[in-house]
């Protein structure tokens, strides 16, 4: 069958199908370049909003980093005296509506700009700021009435330019307070064309003393001493303080001296290359360095621990590494445990405190918040000493106010050779600054400190005796001071210039106690709960004040030993009464081996007397404020000791930790001059403090570990108070660790002498979350939280 | 076994061809297509030859920002005193403040660069450069530059750019700027 339908057509039909063709190879070839059009204008468009998307970033990024800028600078002009910075009180702070019982707020004169002087808060301040900006501009209508705080506390600012001219790169910032926190929250807007990014974090507004040691007197870290914080001093500021003999306004010991001779003469040739060529002033020299290596091979220094410096450390294992290992092996027991195998001692019986202080520093090295077998495996009491142990006599920096040609040209030598030993700078920060600005470097005296004492002097009852009766029925004991010896102040002196008799207290439970003036006791494992607060006549100001009544020792011929006055025709005035014996009416207090779970605090002498106000902690004194202490879970009584802080209750605790010592203007003695140390190096007593540590003049020997910020109140003036019989200023210093009389410390002894006891273990470590005082006049801080950092739009 | 005659081939004798007329037009239509297509593509590969010498500079300049984030401002040991490197800085590795970096440049034309983040020279980037300027600004007016070292806020811009062998001068890319603050 022939189906003709299917048929193809005449050819005839097919004439003109070449241009069908053509047109058809057109349509694809058009397709084809449509498509091709297409791809390259995406990619085209990608490329360019790439790169818009970049520049709107960056310009939001500029604002978040001009607005933290903007944010720390006008915040540091709120000079407050109140120690926490809470929600509230940030709140008012932002608001300007703070009162009377947040204390001193002063607000300093702006920096930069014509704005008024005195702003109704930061939300003010900063408006002001940004109101004296510029590189404004407004985008549209809405953007010409700011920069404006709204009803809700919100600033809003206006546009800022990026680049001159250019209107299509901008950023835009608001500041928001973060109700339930103390923060302020930065939105950064930034736009590139029609590109837009936002980002946003938070700020904490807080206040922060960032010293582990802050003094108006000159400073001494002896050997076997270790700082991690910075330290800072003024002294050297005001005439006559500076001078050749001691007048030093910081003095520092290396920790490897007094162990041989050799590397005594080692050590010389290392502080004398370190004052010629450190250039950065770190008490070390690099071997890579141009300047600062150049002699190192000359004088045969090599870096043995391989942590690219040349420093004390080296030279100390150099001498010590018996088998060249770069270690030296202090403690075989520890290695065997620490699992290095059975290594032979190099490094016994010489120092052992210091080979336990460079070991034993830094437990938690992993910083995981436990110490085990990992932090061992990182150098920790592995009985080595090692360049695990990143040794550094000082982990910070130093902060000085005086002019360092001041200082030199005044000593007679390179400041270098009288702070001796490494320090380690937190990255950005220089080893040393000098000429520090008053407002960073503040000196704080007793006056700032009155508030404070106030809140103690209102806790604590004046119900000594009945307290120390129910102690006495409850297995406590007394001894009456007529019976009980003499004892040399500073205790354990071997130049003492006063004697006492005290009252012995022992095994007694304090609570909110007030200690009477004219006590001057010895309390021995006593327990104070909460405050512990020290009564004495603040009205001592009579220059004699502090020789009235003193006594000195009388060694007669036949080897017997009696006390009789030290200057018997002395007497002080207190008003229109004259005083024979100025001890009735102060208080000189010893505590040996007590336990605080809370503060010592006490009224504050008008007058720096510091043979008669004088606090001195010895033995296993320990101080506890937070029941989560870490470190009372080593106690073996840990679980009391919580119970009994958790019994204070929350409110009270957070006064309490703000400052374990708040004895502006006493002299405080942490430690004695007879280094005891325990058969079992581990269970030598150790003075603990914690906190802010306020006192006038303040001596640390011994065994002790300090976490925290100590705060010196006393800047002596020759011809002034104590100094009023031809004292003179660099007498009176801040002493951690031990020095004898030939660093201007009248009170030590030196090595080899018959009243030296060794040199003592002291670690100084500051605490960056520690709270605060109420009282210390100190600008407000801004730091980042970091968690809160956003990108995006708020929803 | 029958056989379908629609399905038959037809008769080659009855395949005519195309006219000149048909086969003019036709090539007419044809060429001016191709050649179109031809001038876009070479357009179309500008472009995309822009974008990605757009997206490497984004990125070069994105190394350098990346490099330079977390230096401080000023030396901490010379401070204000010393504007650009230090005396004991020679090589990039020892630049370690920002306004070390001011007037640097980083070229793969003498080995120097372009960097990454690590301060390395990043290979195979022929006739690509990087170049740093740091100035301090004015904190209350940030397009005005003031005295090096007079004020806590700085300005940096890397400016990207490429030579190649067509190009005479060097073409900038791109640029990034960022403000920092002093720490």
């Amino acid at each position: 069958m022939t189906n003709r339908t299917t048929q193809r057509p005449h050819s005839l039909r097919r004439r003109g199908m070449a241009s069908v063709f053509a047109l058809l190879l057109l349509v694809v070839l058009s397709s084809l370049a449509a498509s091709m059009a297409v791809v390259a204008q995406a990619n085209l468009r990608a490329a360019d909003g790439a790169l818009l998307a970049a520049r709107a970033q960056g310009a939001a990024e500029s604002g978040l980093v001009f607005a933290a800028h903007r944010l720390a600078r006008e915040s540091s002009r709120f000079v407050v005296a109140r120690g926490v910075v809470d929600d509230g009180f940030a709140t008012r702070l932002w608001s300007g509506s703070w009162t009377l019982a947040d204390g001193a707020v002063s607000v300093l004169p702006p920096e930069g700009f014509d704005g008024p002087l005195s702003p109704a808060g930061l939300a003010e301040a900063l408006r002001d700021a940004h109101d004296a900006d510029r590189g404004t501009f407004a985008p549209d209508a809405a953007h010409g009435t700011l920069p404006s705080i709204l009803a809700d506390g919100v600033l809003v600012t206006r546009p800022l330019r990026l680049e001159e001219g250019d209107d299509r790169v901008w950023f835009q910032v608001t500041y928001a307070r973060v109700e339930g926190t103390p923060n302020i929250r930065v939105t950064a807007l930034g736009v590139a064309g029609d590109i837009r990014r936002t980002l946003s974090m938070d700020f904490r507004l807080g206040k922060r003393i960032e010293y582990a040691l802050l003094s108006p007197n000159r400073v001494m870290i002896g050997k076997n001493v270790l700082v991690e914080g910075p330290l800072g001093t003024r002294y050297g500021t005001v005439a006559g303080e500076l001078t050749a003999a001691n007048g030093d306004p910081l003095v520092m010991r290396s920790d490897f001296r007094d162990l041989s001779t050799a590397l005594d003469a080692r050590l010389d040739a290392l502080v004398a290359a370190v004052a010629v060529a450190d250039v950065d002033g770190d008490g070390r020299l690099r071997p890579a360095h141009s300047l600062e290596g150049g002699d190192l091979d000359v004088l045969g220094f090599t870096d043995v621990d391989g942590n690219g410096f040349v420093d004390d450390f080296d030279l100390f294992l150099g001498e010590f590494d018996a088998d060249g290992d770069g270690g030296v092996v202090w403690d075989e027991t520890r290695t065997a445990q620490a699992g290095l195998g059975e290594l032979s001692a190099e490094f016994t019986g010489v120092d052992d405190q210091l080979a336990r202080l460079i070991d034993l520093a830094v437990p938690d090295r992993n910083d995981d918040g436990v110490v085990d077998a990992r932090d061992v495996r990182l150098g920790y009491s592995d009985g080595v000493l090692n360049s695990l142990d990143v040794y550094a006599k000082v982990h910070g920096n130093l902060a000085f106010g005086v002019e360092e040609s001041a200082w030199e040209g005044t000593a007679g030598e390179p400041w270098q050779q009288l702070a001796q030993g490494p320090i380690a700078p937190s990255d950005r920060e220089a080893a040393a600054r000098f000429e520090v600005d008053a407002n960073e470097l503040r000196e704080i005296n007793t006056d700032d400190f009155s508030a404070s004492a106030q809140w103690f002097s209102t806790q604590a009852q004046s119900n000594f005796d009945t307290q120390a009766n129910a102690g006495l029925a409850d297995g406590g004991s007394h001894t009456p001071a007529a019976v009980a010896p003499f004892e040399a102040v500073p205790y354990g002196s071997p130049t003492a210039y006063d004697f006492y008799q005290r009252p012995i207290y022992e095994g007694i439970t304090f609570t909110d106690v007030r200690i009477p003036k004219g006590l001057n006791a010895l309390f021995r494992d006593c327990t104070f709960l909460g405050t512990c607060y020290l009564e004495t006549e603040t009205a001592c100001t009579d220059t004699k004040w502090n020789y009235a009544g003193a006594l000195k020792v009388v060694n007669a011929s036949d080897g017997s030993v009696s006390f009789a006055p030290r200057f018997p025709s002395v007497t002080a005035q207190l008003a229109s009464t004259t005083l024979n014996d100025t001890r009735p009416h102060s208080n000189s207090i010893r505590f040996d081996g007590c336990t605080f779970l809370g503060s010592i605090a006490g009224d504050t002498p008008a007058q720096y007397t510091h043979w008669r106000n004088k606090v001195q902690i010895t033995g296993a004194t320990r101080f506890y404020s937070d029941p989560d202490d870490p470190e009372i879970q080593l106690q073996p009584d840990a679980a009391t000791l919580r119970a009994q802080l958790l019994a204070l209750g929350t409110e009270k605790l957070d006064r309490l930790q703000r400052s374990s010592i708040m004895l502006p203007g006493w002299s405080v003695d942490v430690g004695n001059f007879t280094n005891e140390v325990a058969s079992d190096p581990d269970l030598t007593p150790r003075v603990r403090l914690r906190g802010t540590i306020v006192a006038g003049v303040m001596d640390i020997r011994g065994t002790a570990d300090l976490f925290g910020t100590l705060l010196m109140t006393f800047r002596p003036v020759a011809g002034q108070g104590p100094l009023s019989f031809n004292g003179i200023p660099e007498s009176f210093n801040t002493t951690i660790g031990y020095f004898g009389t030939s660093d201007g410390d009248g009170e030590g002894a030196l090595p080899g002498d018959a009243g030296f006891a060794g040199f003592g273990e002291i670690r100084l470590r500051y605490d960056p979350d520690a709270k605060l005082p109420d009282g210390v006049p100190w600008p407000i801080s801004v730091d980042p939280v970091a968690e809160t950092y956003r990108e995006g739009a708020a929803p | 076994m029958l056989r379908d005659a629609s399905l038959r081939r037809p008769s080659l004798s009855r395949a005519r061809g195309f006219t000149l007329i048909e086969a003019a037009v036709a090539t007419m239509i044809v060429g001016s297509g191709i050649v179109a297509v031809m001038a876009a593509h070479r357009a179309f590969h500008a472009q995309n030859a822009w974008a990605a010498e757009a997206a490497t500079a984004q990125q070069l300049g994105a190394e350098m920002r990346e490099l330079m984030l977390g230096l401080p401002q000023r030396d901490p040991v010379t401070n204000d005193d010393l504007w650009g490197s230090e005396p004991d800085e020679s090589g990039v590795g020892d630049l370690d403040d920002l306004d070390d970096f001011d007037d640097a440049v980083f070229d793969s034309a003498d080995g120097t660069g372009p960097l990454n983040a690590l301060r390395e020279p990043i290979a195979d980037m022929d006739g690509w450069r990087q170049r740093v300027f740091v100035e301090n600004i004015d904190p209350f007016e940030l397009t005005r530059t003031v005295d090096d070292g007079t004020s806590d806020l700085m300005r940096i811009t890397v400016v990207i750019e490429r030579r190649t062998a067509a190009d005479e001068e060097p073409r900038e890319f791109t640029r990034v700027s960022w403000i920092a603050p002093r720490r």
